[in-house]
């Protein structure tokens, strides 16, 4: 029999997200709705077995609005004859106060196996198949979350899921809770389900297929392969496939602009415009040297376009062309003349967020003192 | 420095122009769009303008119709060397050659830095606003409409229609707009005050979600604890509420085995009693004829035979008297005479007393006294009279008749009792009757005892209920048994039910603590997600506030820094200024003024009154007067400007209001002014010819170039 599982995990529900401000509530509730379409997903494609990689929970403390939600969705899967199986994650560990301690979910879903410290493997044995799961007791731990995931049960296949970084040497070599490439291609499971990482990716070894699924929604940024949830498929003969399918709503994306050749802001807006989609999260960084008398306003510029995203922020790291100013140009006797070059011994001795800021004043104060209209 | 010649070509609306000017004043006229300003900003593009740049001001320059772009070649003097300065912003070439130069520069930017160096100025800009005399600046002054100091102030800023003190307005009120109310409370408060409050206002919010949600997580891992506990003490109350009803059970069954031992016993005793009862049913067999004679039958039975013996024996006295012979009947006695005695003397006695108690209160006592005597003597005086023997006689017949009736009658009734037990003679049944009665005591003991037990049962019952006994109180025997292992001691049966309150107790206290936590729990409104909504919020607003603080920074910044250069300008502007109107003041005002002060923070400048001895406000001075300490002004700052560089000076028709008076005295100074400064004045009228040092009218100028092309 040739057995569908729906491999997600790390959907953080409840999260907080800085970054958004008011958008954040909004947000939050498209992590419930990006779970109930998995749901909905794994209900489409008649999988076998739902897996939940870990951090289900952004924290130990779900709202009871987030958790009968979560509760419901269960139900679903049962009423769907869908069992679950899930391993708490590093924000939803499986300490002292752990949620899964302190709320009695088999009881409200029947369907569901929480690995803990002490259930470490659920055999179905309709599908041959046994699931191992080992719990992580703190947010940080020592010993592999691999360790003593072994093939125990006399099933034809065999499923790990653990919440972990994989080790890559050079790469990623200190966290929460740590394994490696050996530990996989030495488990001799079938398939192992990996959460922790927010973006997809396989890192199977020989026969065993590894992959983490990443977040169904994008949680920040810098998780371009987040979004997504793996439909995997192991043939009787216990080969894996695994088919990343896509699910989430919104996108992280950081632009970066450098403004040496810009002229007018107009160019900038031109520039942001054409990324506008409203379900994007796009963070502008303006980089490069800028003509010195091009005067951008952020605050101007995000009111501008917000409307067209979902969340936009400019961040204008781009300096001054100084050089554009000839000191010569400006008789020293003359006001605009010595502030120039008082303006110009200020940068020369500061560093840093200072000399940032004492570039401003140098253009704020040429463009004052040529009458501009920048105040 | 002097501008000997000027040549364009496709310059705005000159196709091409060569004109050549003089030291001292230069008059160039022509009426309007003769091109008189075409000419002033020529001259400013021949000495500052880059044909590398692209600006609209450069571009704005090109001949009408021609696409092509123009070209300006200047010749000049300076410190007695000659210089022909070439720009053709078509090719975007520039050359300065000069006869202290080893070779042409094409570099632009050593060409601006020797245009510098003649002029002590280096931007188109800075010209203008030094060297180049607007008409409506003069024509601000003159008519009043703006102050010395104002003007000298754009001046000194540097820029045409700015100037420092505008700037540094607007920077205080820009600042103001970020700071207010941050240092003492005001109604309108600025950005950086207003975000302030609203970030305290969230944190307030946030601190006081977060207090319900820490007390909500406390209660909750508390709840979790509560819940093990009790988990943990209900299970040990079980265990131990089952081991003590297992002893209880025990005991119950101890006593239910004794109850059933004891039932048994009585049971077997019943049985016993029953037979002793048929035993003496047997030798109750003799005596059947007794087995209805009661107790009460054998006392009447007794009581007849009394009364036969009495009545016997009254016969037999009876018929003893009856046989004797009759008696002579007796004599009547006679009264006692002391009798009578005692009942006269009583009466008196009671007649004396009755009468004397009229006189004493102790008669009464004889009268009484007096009484008895009289009824002891009555008594006394009457004695019984004797019966009649014969009447006697006959009472006793009849007696006699009575008691042998009555004897007849027991005797029957003993005959009739004798005939219901059998026996033949009373003796005999008296006998038969005592060895009778204890048999019957004995049976009807043994009875009741036996009822005692069998209750309304009989003896059948009780040996079914005999092998029921036997048979449960061998099935309780054995559980008895079972429960031996967990047999607790008396005392520690006690401490057992001790533990068990105690269990008892923490367990209730468990159970109330889990409600009113659940209780907290339930009725929390905050969640971890609201105080994620305003972080949420606070992270932006505190991002907000950093831009206000960096806005407010740089605002700071560029007033520190453009004050401080303002100051120090106008330091060294007042000092200029202050001498170049005292080298002018006396003369224009023929002696009537000989000093001036200038204000550092204004600009503004008084005059030294000896009329009224003291400094006076030049603007109370004439108009005539005003213009011309304006002109001084004006020089003065371009010799600040430009150190002891001396620039072209370009007068755009600056004196146009000027009646003749007002012109002949400014003109005398512009006179002294053009011995040091050349002076290129634009006018559209002719009443300047008469001070020129060389006059060029622009509507008669030959505009085919005479002399050798200044151009490339």
């Amino acid at each position: 029999m040739t057995i569908k599982i729906l491999h997600t995990g790390d959907l953080h529900l409840g999260a907080k997200f800085t970054g958004l401000g008011e958008k954040g509530k909004e947000q939050r509730l498209q992590l419930l709705k990006t779970f109930e379409n998995v749901v909905n997903l794994a209900i489409e494609e008649k999988v076998h077995l739902f897996l939940l990689a870990g951090d289900l929970f952004d924290s130990n403390y779900p709202s009871r609005r987030t958790l009968d939600r979560v509760l419901h969705l269960f139900g679903v899967l049962r009423e769907a004859n869908i069992p679950v199986c899930l391993i708490p994650g590093t924000h939803d560990c499986y300490d002292a106060t752990s949620i899964y301690r302190r709320f009695n979910f088999q009881k409200a879903t029947p369907n569901l196996t929480i690995f803990t410290d002490k259930i470490t493997s659920k055999v179905f044995e309709k599908l041959n198949l046994t699931v191992y799961g080992r719990a992580l007791t703190a947010k940080v731990v020592k010993e592999s979350p691999l360790k003593g995931l072994s093939l125990q049960k006399d099933t034809a296949l065999h499923i790990a899921m653990v919440h972990g970084s994989l080790e890559i040497p050079g790469k990623v070599e200190r966290d929460g809770a740590t394994f490696t490439s050996q530990e996989i291609g030495k488990s001799k499971m079938n398939y192992i389900a990996m959460g922790h990482w927010h973006s997809y990716g396989d890192y199977s070894v020989r026969q065993t297929k590894a992959c983490y699924c990443g977040s169904p929604e994008a949680i920040d940024v810098d998780q371009k392969g987040s979004g997504n949830v793996l439909l995997v498929t192991i043939k009787p003969d216990g080969s894996v496939k695994v088919e990343p399918r896509r699910v989430g709503l919104r996108n992280y994306e950081v632009m970066c602009i450098n403004v040496d050749a810009i002229t007018s802001i107009g160019e900038i807006l031109g520039a942001i415009k054409a990324k506008a989609d409203l379900n994007l999260i796009l963070g502008v960084k303006l980089q490069g040297l800028c003509s010195f008398d091009l005067e951008i306003d952020i605050q101007e510029l995000e009111q501008e376009l917000e409307p067209l995203f979902f969340r936009l922020r400019v961040i204008n790291e781009s300096h001054p062309k100084l050089e554009e100013i000839a000191t010569e140009d400006f008789p020293k006797n003359m006001v605009i003349g010595r502030f120039i070059r008082l303006m110009q011994e200020k940068i020369k001795e500061s560093a840093g967020e200072e000399r940032e800021t004492a570039e401003e004043a140098f253009r704020l104060g040429v463009a004052l003192l040529k009458g501009k209209e920048v105040l | 420095m002097i501008i000997k010649r000027i040549q364009l070509r496709r310059f705005k609306k000159f196709k091409t122009l060569e004109m050549g000017f003089s030291p001292g004043i230069n008059v160039i006229k022509g009426p309007n769009e003769a091109g008189k300003s075409t000419l002033h900003t020529a001259i400013i593009a021949g000495l500052f303008f880059n044909p590398h740049h692209t600006r609209a001001e450069i571009k704005g320059c090109l001949s009408w119709g021609s696409d092509r772009m123009y070209e300006i070649g200047m010749e000049v003097k300076e410190d007695n060397s000659s210089y022909i300065l070439r720009k053709d912003f078509e090719t975007k070439k520039i050359h300065l050659s000069g006869s202290d130069l080893r070779e042409e520069i094409v570099d632009p930017a050593r060409v601006a830095g020797k245009v510098r160096e003649w002029l002590g100025l280096s931007s188109a800009t800075a010209f203008k606003s030094t060297a180049c005399i607007q008409q409506d600046k003069i024509s601000q002054i003159a008519k009043g409409e703006k102050e010395i100091g104002d003007s000298l102030q754009a001046i000194i800023t540097g820029e045409d229609e700015a100037s420092a003190s505008s700037a540094l307005d607007k920077l205080r009120k820009a600042t103001a707009n970020l700071t207010k109310g941050l240092e003492r409370v005001t109604r309108y408060p600025g950005e950086i005050q207003r975000t302030m409050a609203l970030i305290d206002e969230l944190n307030g919010e946030r601190e006081g979600l977060q207090q319900e949600v820490n007390e909500v997580k406390n209660a909750s891992t508390r709840l979790f604890g509560v819940e093990q506990e009790l988990e943990k003490v209900v299970s040990e109350f079980s265990t131990k509420v089952n081991l003590k009803e297992k002893n209880e059970k025990r005991q119950k069954l101890r006593k239910e085995l004794g109850d059933i031992e004891h039932r048994y016993q009585e049971i077997q005793r019943a049985f016993g009693i029953a037979k002793d009862i048929e035993e003496l049913d047997a030798e109750l067999v003799p005596y059947s004829s007794f087995f209805d004679i009661q107790d009460e039958d054998m006392g009447a039975f007794h009581t007849l035979l009394g009364n036969k013996q009495s009545y016997e024996q009254t016969r037999e006295s009876l018929q003893k008297q009856l046989e004797q012979p009759l008696p002579t009947p007796p004599v009547e006695p006679e009264p006692e005479p002391a009798s009578r005695y005692l009942l006269i003397v009583g009466a008196v006695l009671l007649v004396l007393g009755i009468v004397g108690a009229f006189f004493s209160r102790f008669m009464p006592i004889l009268a009484v006294v007096g009484l008895g005597l009289a009824g002891y003597g009555l008594l006394k005086a009457r004695p019984p009279r004797p019966i009649d023997p014969a009447f006697l006689f006959e009472r006793m017949k009849g007696q006699l008749a009575r008691i042998e009736t009555e004897l007849l009658g027991v005797e029957q009734n003993i005959k009739y009792f004798l005939s219901r037990t059998g026996c033949e003679t009373s003796t005999a049944c008296l006998e038969e009757y005592e060895k009778y009665k204890p048999l019957r005591a004995k049976k009807a003991a043994k009875k009741s005892e036996l009822t005692g037990i069998l209750g309304e049962k009989n003896l059948k019952d009780l040996e079914i209920e005999s092998r029921a006994l036997a048979l449960d109180r061998n099935a309780k025997k054995e559980e008895w048994e079972s429960l031996e292992s967990i047999a607790l001691e008396p005392e520690q049966f006690q401490r057992l039910l001790e533990e068990i309150g105690v269990l008892t107790e923490r367990k209730e206290r468990l159970s109330d603590e889990k409600k009113e936590l659940e209780i907290t729990i339930s009725k929390a409104r905050a969640t971890p997600e609201d105080i994620a909504a305003i972080e949420e919020r606070l992270s932006d607003l505190e991002q907000r506030l950093a831009f206000f603080e960096r806005r407010r920074k740089i605002y700071e910044l560029t007033f520190e820094v453009l004050d401080k250069a303002r100051k120090a300008s106008w330091r060294a502007a007042t000092k200029v200024l202050e001498e170049e109107i005292a080298k002018h003041i006396s003369r224009v005002t023929d002696g009537r003024y000989e000093s001036a002060k200038v204000d550092e923070e204004t600009l503004s400048f008084f005059v030294y009154s000896p009329e009224k001895e003291n400094y006076v406000k030049a603007e109370e001075l004439s108009r005539a007067t005003i213009d011309q300490i304006y002109l001084a002004a004006r020089l003065g700052l371009v010799r600040l400007i430009t150190g002891d560089k001396k620039s072209p000076l370009l007068f755009d028709d600056p004196f146009v209001t000027f009646d003749d008076k007002r012109l002949e005295s400014t003109m005398k100074m512009v006179k002294e002014i053009s011995k040091e400064y050349q002076i290129l004045l634009f006018t559209c009228e002719n009443k300047y010819d008469v001070y020129a040092d060389k006059v060029l009218d622009l509507t008669k100028i030959d505009v085919a170039p005479a002399q050798t092309s200044l151009l490339i």
